[in-house]
Formats: C-alpha cells, structure tokens, sequence
C-alpha cells in the first residue's frame, strides 16, 4: 500500500507536526493552558458534530460541482443551496470504504475498519467515531452521543443494516421513535391533568445577580462602576437568553407523535416523513439545550433492509410498483430509474430535503454565543456507496454543512484523491478539539484532510 | 454588612487617634512591623494636595495609592476559589475566556471585566458545578446529607457556604435572597432543585468573582480608605498563594487580628514558608519574565532536534529555580540573577554540559560551579521564549532585558521610519547583520540603547544552547548599558551582566516594581520611585530577602490602603 512508503510516512510525521503547531496556536497563550478543553477553546460555544447517513450513494451526474469555491449547486443539492458558504463537497476519489462492496460499507462507515470482523484495530478500537468521541469528550454532557434513525430495518444483516457499532464486532441501536426518544430525553410526556410550568429557577438567579450587581455598583465610583455595567449586562443578555433559549427549544417541545417499528410496514413507511422531522427536531433541541454535543442519525437502512417510498410517486407508469424498496430501484436496471425525475432521483433528492431542514433548523437556534447553532456544528452527510447504480463504496460523495465554531474551512469543493474514509473520521476528531491523526484501521489513515480545516 | 466586629472598632479608634495626631500611617497600629511602606495623613507637611505614600520611615509626597475598587479573579484563581469553597481536588474542564494581558501581567485589576460571553461561560460553569456544591451539603449546613428540604438547614447551608464563598459572613438580606433562590429552585425540582440553584447563582455572585476593596467608612473626608479584615485577607491570600484565605487567615480577620500590622506580618511569613506559596512565585516569575506557554511547541524540531526532548525540564527547571531564588532558605534577591546552582534531570545536564545527577526523573539540585549560566536569565526556557527559529531575535531578547528587567520603556520605531531589512548573511553572525542598526543615524538613537544589551545573550542559541562560535565565527556577547544608573557601562559577556544585576540597586528597584504590579494588580504608574526604593532598602536592610521585601509590601499602605475616587 503507498502509504506505507517512507516518503508517506515523512508526509505523515510532517503534517501531524503542522497540525500541532496549528492547535497550539489556537489554543491561550500563556498560563491558561489547563483552561483551554478539549471540546472548545477558551471563549466559544461548544462544538458539536453530527453523522447523518443517507442510503445506497447519489447520481454523480446531478450532485457534482467543479473543484474550488462552490456555486451553483447540482440539482440533486438544490435544497441546500440558501447554505452553500457553509457547505463543503467532498467527492472522495478512490478509497471511500476498504472493500466496501456496496451495501455492507454502511457497517464499516464510521469504524473505518478493513474488513468485516478485523477486530479491533488504531483509534476507536473499532467503535463508530460517535462512540469514540462520546468516550472522550461526552462527560461535559448529560448524554454523551445520542444515536438516533429513521426509517430503520434491523432485519437483514448488520453490516447493512447498522451505522453505529460499539467495537468491530458488537453493533449497536440506533432509536427510530421519536417518542421514545423525547422519553429518554425529557421523561414521559406529562399527563392532560399536569399541565407543564415555566421554570422559574433562572429567572430568580438572574434577579438575584442584578440585585448583587446593583447593589455593588452602588458602593462604586467613576471607573469601577463602569466595569460593572458592563457586568449587569451580560447578566441582563444573559436573562433575554435563557427567555430565548427557552422559547426556542429548551423548553420541553410538544411531544412527537410517530411511533415508529417501520419494519417492512407499508403503513409505518408512511409516517417515514413526520417521523424524521420530529426526530430532526429533538436533534436540534438537544444540541441546543447541550443535553449532548455528538450525534448519530441513520436514515434507512441498506440492502434488505431498505426503506420504502409510499410519500413519494415513485412509479407513475406502473401504479403496482409503488410500495417497492430502493433496493429495488437501485438494482433495477430500466433505464430511467437514474433518471431525472426517475425513482432514485426523487429519493435523492427528497434525502436532501430531509438535510436541508435539518440544516434549517440549526440555523433557527442563536447559540450562548450569539451564533447560529448551524455555525457551531459540523454536519457531515455520509453515504456508503458512490454512484448508487454502480454500488461502488470507493468514490463516495460526502457533505459538511457549518464551521464548529470556525475550525471548518466552508465553501469549497474539493477532490480527495485515494483517501479511505479514515482520513474524514481522522478529521472529525481534529474539528471536535480531541485530534487523532488516523481512526480505524492506522494502515487506511493517511492523517486528516488538510483542506477541511481552517 | 462587612461584619465589623468588636476588635475591628477598637482598631479603628486606635487608627483615628494617629490620623488625628498626623504622625504617619494610617493603617498600621503605631507600627511594630519590620519595615512596611506607610502613608502620611492628608496634613501631613510635604505632601501638599493629598496623602503621600511613607516608605520604611520616611514619607513620600508624591505616590498614590490604589483606588478603591473591585478586582475580578482571573481564570487561575477563579478554579481555585472553586477548588476551595467545592471541597475539590480537580475542576472539571471549564471554558473561560483568557485574560488581557497588561504591562506583562494577565491579572491587571483595570482591565478584568466580565463580558457578556464570559458572563454566559460562568453560568454553564456554575451549572456544571452545582451538583459538587451539593454533595458539601452535609459539611456546611452540619446537618445530614439527605435534609437539602429542612429551610433551617438551607438557611445554614447558605451562610456557611456563602461566607466561604465570599470570603466574608453574609448580610442577613443575602442569606435571605438566596433562601428565595432556593425557593425557586424547589418549584422547578424539588429541594435538590433547590439547593443547585443556590450553589449556581453563588458562583456567578459578583462577591464571588470580584474581590472588593472598598474598605469602610473610614476617614472618607481624607480620601483614603483602609480595606476591611476581610478584604485584607483576601488581597493577602491570592496575592501569595493565589487561591482564597484559609481558615486560619479568615479566623483571623473575622477576631479583628487581622488590622494589626504584627498579625498581618505573622500571616505573611505563614502564608510565604507554605508550599502554595512557591506556585504563586512562580506564577509571578513566568509573567515577570515573558515566559512562553510551556504547552506551545517552541522551536521547530527539525532545526533544533534536541529541543523537544528537554522542553518541559527546562520549563521545570524555570519553575523549580525562581521558586527557590525568592523564597528557599538563605535566597537573596542577588541570587535571582546570580544563583550557582539549578535543578536538572540527567537529560537537562547533558544539555546544559552539566555533570552526571543521581538518576531518575525527577530534577535534582544542581551546582553550576564552571558552567557560563547563573541565575534565571540564562535559563534555558526563558532563552527559548525570547527566541525564534529562524534566528535568536537579538532584538528583542534586548527589548525584554530593558523592559522587564531594568524597567526601561523603550518607545516603538517612528511610524515614518523606514525601517531597512537585516540582511540575511549567511556566514556572519547576528551583531554583523544587525550593525546596520547603529550604523544607520535614523536607527541608531534608539538601537544604541537597545543593541547595547541585545547581544548580551549571544553565546545561547534560540534553543538555549551554550555556544561560543556562529557561523564559524566567534561570538562577542559584550555590551553596554544605557541609562541603568548604578549599571551603566560596559561588560563583556552575560555572566558579567549577571554579576552586575547581582549587586545593583537599579535592577532590584525593577523587580520591586513588577512585583508591586503583580500583587496589587497595577500597571505602569508615574512617581513611585520612592515607594519602590523603600521596599528595596526593607530587603537589603534583612539580608537582602525577597521575602522580606514581599512583607513590606504586604504590611504596607499601598497594599492595605485604597485612595477614593
């Protein structure tokens, strides 16, 4: 393998030396070293990441953009077009997943191990990157990654079928109900007879801070009462911030309404596009309320699992045809399946849809800091496969969407050449203040890409 | 609401009594301290317009004291405050903004503030906190663990807590305040709810994140003010120790001892022969000296492969030696820049050329007997931050020599200056290529002062590495000094230089000056020349001690007094 040759290694070493310069100037200068944490520098809001995976790759045709500063984007991704300055394409130009082989790639998606059971192996031990990171950083939070899906099929094989895996060998469960996840985050819904009260705490902190503050600044004179306005403020800001933050969404939300099993339902397939808007809004209300910082979200699953369309008209010319699987679609070889307005087209371009609210939702909610969330996240859209008709798992389309707090350089679109998926895991862990320069298997992991990071 | 007590009246009769006779100081008691700085009264002969500052018996006209003011803890001390009053051995990671750094120091009490960002930072701290503060429900409130719903209880939490907190005994109307905090708190979660909204808002309390130092109602037609007990604990403990007064201390101020300058000396000389004494030295010395972050990656390890190896000895040893050289037993403050003796790892005698030390990792006391270094300015971690890769950056090795050791402003090259590039010669040394600088007339009214000690660290590569040839050439390390008073003149390497700081009235005047700045928080100010010198006489009048020159700053005025504003 050529990243074995020493002048690879050399690059390696080089780059690994490049970056820790980089982070040490990032980090306080002098004496507030132990300040300065993991997950978010000195000053900033924290940083959070989400991994949201959509089925069976993309129609390269209609989701590529020219290398450089993005424009115009395909029509595949028109949604996303009001975030193209937060956007990064990366079209992954041989590696993707080592021998992914179409659908199973989605179980070693986020391990970035070799092959099937090869155990554990480098950084994350085999565990998906949201696990790992919840390792390292999820103490900060009361949930340290919370793994949510829509539209999941466990029945078939696990490589095909799950995303999130606790080490190479153990997989895990990503939850698709909603309600059992407003459940696990807010407790039961109340009951019609208990009707929820505004939280009063925060509100007699702040009066008691601007009491404090007043009542100081009354013993004050000329510049030393000055410094304490400042002071009432903030705390003042800080109030219109727990207000907002709590009309917003930290405030428990109206509960969810799908209950979602979806397996091979026809019936449940129907809820598909409620059940992930109320899932998009839990995402959005636990980042905001940092109940957790690392999220998982696995939209459908692969292969025999695969989700089905009723929402969508899939099969105007054949009526029958339209409670069939995307694996169908994606094996079927008429030849307007791939075509513009042909099935796969609509399902890829309602995925994006899906992303786009997501996206919508994160730029809603003005964070601690007075940012979008969107500007203090990192959203990567991960698919296991390339071109879908192909099920090539070495040329795979990949998104980022937000800056976490400016560590992500945005707007571009960029070829990565004969980078396995490691090196975007890598990546991750460097954007998120916990830095590794391979994940997975060390032999696939070139370092991180350079080029994603401001 | 300060809590005066009854010793605190009867000191303060003792104070009016020498005011009205306007004799001397104001904070002391008639003064059986060893040499403190002390302050005239407003009619005292001399000191038309307002009070003068006295040092070590004799008067000075023309000094001021410290306003009143609040002084906001700085990141540092804010994790230690928490440590204390949470009962914690570590803090868990905390986002806190980094403070502005003024005239070297990041703890200036005129430039911290709270930002509404800051502001937002401590509430999550407070919020990530809280539960620690309740697990010390027990310890404070003496009443079981489990009883966070008995008011009683909480009312006794809140006091005791409170008063660790604010270093000083609630007024009733807080206590009650925060009893309606923890009403609120128990509408929303029942009496944990309670009593993590108490510890919450306690942590963001201005009398928590500002040290006041307003002093009482004393003598405010004078102008001056004299900081209460509580106060003066608190300016005493972070000042030495950087971290809150301990109980011995607040017992002290909470009996009214405290006001006696005898106490207060008493306290200085505990707090200073304590170990966390030496953290805060050292603390002083890294800002005093300019030195790097020890976390940044200093010098490339390509140009200089052995750097990385001993970096964080060499910062140990930095830490290790001024700890030592201001506060070991027999330090003198020629030792500071003088001392023959480090602390090295067998890795750190290698590099500095040292003789083999007894094994193991830890740094062992060291004799420099032969070597070319002697005290902290030839260490090697300061070297390193007053370097760059790509040469030693003679300049402004120079430019810390001047500013922060003989407290020489030097002012920034005029804007209209065109400033000509050093030539990159690559077989000269760096006097060659910088002599353009006092061969140039536009240059040379300021470089003649700064080159004059530019090189004076010449024979030390930016890794701090002992050499005598550059670029195959012989290195000449000697110098001159400009306006140093009793400095001035010629020497020939940086072991002379050090020699000569060693014994020198100028250089002590500076570190005295910086240290004013670091324990009262000050920056730059005009006429305190008086002040400064007597602060060195009390040192070199007691063997020279830093020790001693630290507690007559402590039993001073300008420590214990506030000048309204």
């Amino acid at each position: 393998m050529a990243i074995s040759t020493p002048d690879a290694r050399l690059l390696r070493e080089r780059r690994r030396f490049l970056l820790s310069l980089g982070s040490a100037a990032l980090t306080a200068p002098l004496f507030l070293r132990e300040l300065a944490t993991a997950s978010a520098l000195p000053g900033a809001a924290p940083r959070r990441v989400i991994m949201f995976s959509t089925a069976m790759g993309t129609i390269k045709s209609r989701w590529v953009h020219p290398v450089g500063p993005l424009g115009t984007l395909g029509p595949l991704l028109a949604p996303l077009q009001p975030y193209v300055k937060d956007l990064n394409l990366i079209l992954n130009d041989g590696g993707g997943v080592h021998n992914g082989g179409g659908h199973p790639a989605l179980g070693r998606l986020l391990t970035g191990l070799a092959e099937k059971d090869s155990g554990p192996a480098g950084p994350g031990n085999g565990a998906s990157i949201d696990q790992y990171l919840g390792k390292v950083l999820g103490a900060a939070t009361r949930f340290p990654v919370l793994e949510f899906g829509a539209a999941l099929d466990y029945s078939a094989g696990e490589e095909e079928n799950r995303l999130v895996w606790a080490d190479g060998k153990k997989s895990m469960t990503s939850e698709g109900d909603p309600k059992k996840m407003f459940e696990r985050m807010y407790g039961l819904p109340p009951s019609s007879a208990e009707p929820t009260k505004p939280l009063v705490g925060p509100k007699a902190m702040v009066d008691r801070l601007s009491s404090e503050i007043t009542a100081m600044q009354n013993t004050l004179g000329g510049a030393e009462r000055t410094k304490l306005d400042v002071h009432l403020a903030s705390i003042r800001d800080l109030e219109k911030q727990i207000a907002g933050l709590a009309n917003q969404s930290c405030d428990k939300p109206t509960p969810p309404t799908v209950e979602c099993g979806c397996r091979g339902n026809l019936g449940d397939y129907k809820l598909v596009p409620q059940q992930i808007r109320e899932q998009i809004d839990l995402v959005v209300n636990a980042l905001a309320c940092d109940m957790t910082r690392i999220i998982s979200f696995q939209v459908g699953s692969e292969g025999g699992g695969s989700m089905r369309f009723p929402f969508l008209k899939l099969d105007t010319h054949d009526v029958t045809m339209e409670t069939q699987t995307m694996h169908f679609y994606s094996h079927n070889d008429r030849p307007d399946d791939y075509q513009d307005s042909g099935p796969m087209y609509q399902i890829h371009l309602w995925f994006a849809e899906q992303f786009a609210y997501l996206l919508s939702r994160l730029a809603s909610v003005i964070d601690t800091d007075g940012k979008r969330l969107l500007d203090n996240t990192c959203v990567l859209w991960l698919t296991p496969m390339g071109e879908g008709r192909l099920h090539d798992s070495e040329r795979l389309p990949l998104l980022t969407a937000g800056s976490a707090g400016g560590v992500v350089r945005t707007g571009q679109s960029i070829v990565t050449k004969d980078r396995y998926i490691n090196d975007l895991l890598s990546t991750i862990t460097h954007i998120m203040g916990a830095p590794v320069d391979t994940y997975g298997d060390p032999m696939l992991s070139k370092g991180p890409i350079a080029e994603l990071l401001a | 609401m300060r809590g005066l007590g009854r010793s605190w009246l009867l000191g303060l009769g003792l104070v009016t009594q020498v005011l009205a006779a306007c004799t001397g100081n104001i904070t002391g008691d008639g003064g059986s301290g060893t040499g403190g700085v002390d302050i005239a009264g407003p009619n005292r002969p001399g000191s038309a317009g307002g009070p003068g500052v006295g040092v070590n018996g004799k008067v000075c006209g023309g000094a001021k004291l410290p306003a009143a003011r609040i002084w906001r803890l700085t990141g540092k001390e804010y994790l230690a405050s928490v440590r204390d009053v949470l009962g914690l051995d570590a803090v868990p990671e905390l986002e806190l903004e980094v403070e502005p750094i003024v005239d070297g120091f990041n703890n200036n009490a005129n430039a911290l503030s709270i930002s509404t960002r800051f502001a937002a930072q401590l509430q999550k701290a407070g919020g990530i906190l809280a539960p620690s503060g309740v697990s010390q429900f027990a310890r404070y409130s003496g009443c079981d663990a489990a009883a966070l719903a008995d008011e009683v209880c909480v009312k006794a939490f809140i006091q005791k807590f409170g008063a660790r907190a604010f270093r000083r005994p609630l007024a009733a109307e807080e206590t009650a305040g925060y009893l309606d905090v923890y009403r609120a708190g128990v509408l929303d979660n029942k009496a944990v709810g309670g009593v993590l909204l108490i510890v919450q808002t306690l942590l963001q309390s201005p009398y928590f994140l500002y040290r006041t130092e307003l002093g009482t109602a004393l003598d405010k037609s004078a102008g001056v003010v004299r900081l209460s007990d509580y106060e003066l604990a608190s300016e005493l403990s972070y000042s030495l120790w950087g971290t809150p007064p301990d109980d011995a201390l607040l017992a002290s101020a909470e009996s009214g001892a405290l006001a006696a300058t005898a106490e207060l000396e008493s306290q200085a000389r505990r707090l200073l022969s304590d170990t966390r004494a030496k953290e805060s030295i050292s603390n002083f010395a890294s800002q005093w000296l300019s030195l790097q972050d020890p976390a940044a990656p200093l010098r490339d390890p390509l140009k200089f492969p052995q750097f990385a190896a001993v970096k964080d000895d060499l910062f140990r040893e930095f830490k290790l030696l001024s700890q030592e050289a201001f506060l070991g037993t027999g330090a003198t403050l020629a030792s500071i820049f003088s001392s023959k003796s480090t602390f090295v790892t067998q890795s750190l005698a290698d590099y500095y050329d040292l003789p083999t030390v007894a094994a193991g990792g830890t740094p062992q006391p060291t004799p420099l007997a032969g070597s070319p270094r002697s005290g902290l300015l030839t260490s090697g971690a300061l070297i390193a931050s007053w370097s760059r890769d790509v040469d030693t950056a003679p300049m402004s090795r120079g430019r810390r020599i001047l500013d922060r050791v003989l407290c020489q402003e030097l002012p920034p090259p005029p804007a209209a200056l065109d400033v000509p590039a050093i030539p990159a010669l690559p077989n000269a040394t760096n006097r060659e290529r910088y002599a353009i600088h006092t061969q140039n007339p536009g240059c040379s009214g300021c470089h003649t002062t700064l080159d004059g000690v530019a090189f004076a660290l010449e024979n030390f590569d930016s890794a701090g590495h002992y050499r005598t040839t550059e670029n195959g050439k012989a290195i000449d390390a000697s110098g001159h000094v400009e306006n140093g008073g009793d400095l001035d003149g010629a020497f020939s390497d940086m072991a002379e230089l050090a020699a000569r700081l060693s014994t020198s009235n100028t250089a002590r005047a500076c570190l005295a000056r910086q240290y004013v700045r670091f324990a009262a928080g000050t920056g730059r100010s005009g006429d305190d020349d008086c002040l400064i010198q007597g602060l060195v006489d009390a040192a070199t009048k007691r063997g020279d001690s830093p020790t001693e020159l630290l507690i007559a700053l402590v039993t001073s005025d300008y420590f214990r007094a506030r000048q309204l504003p």
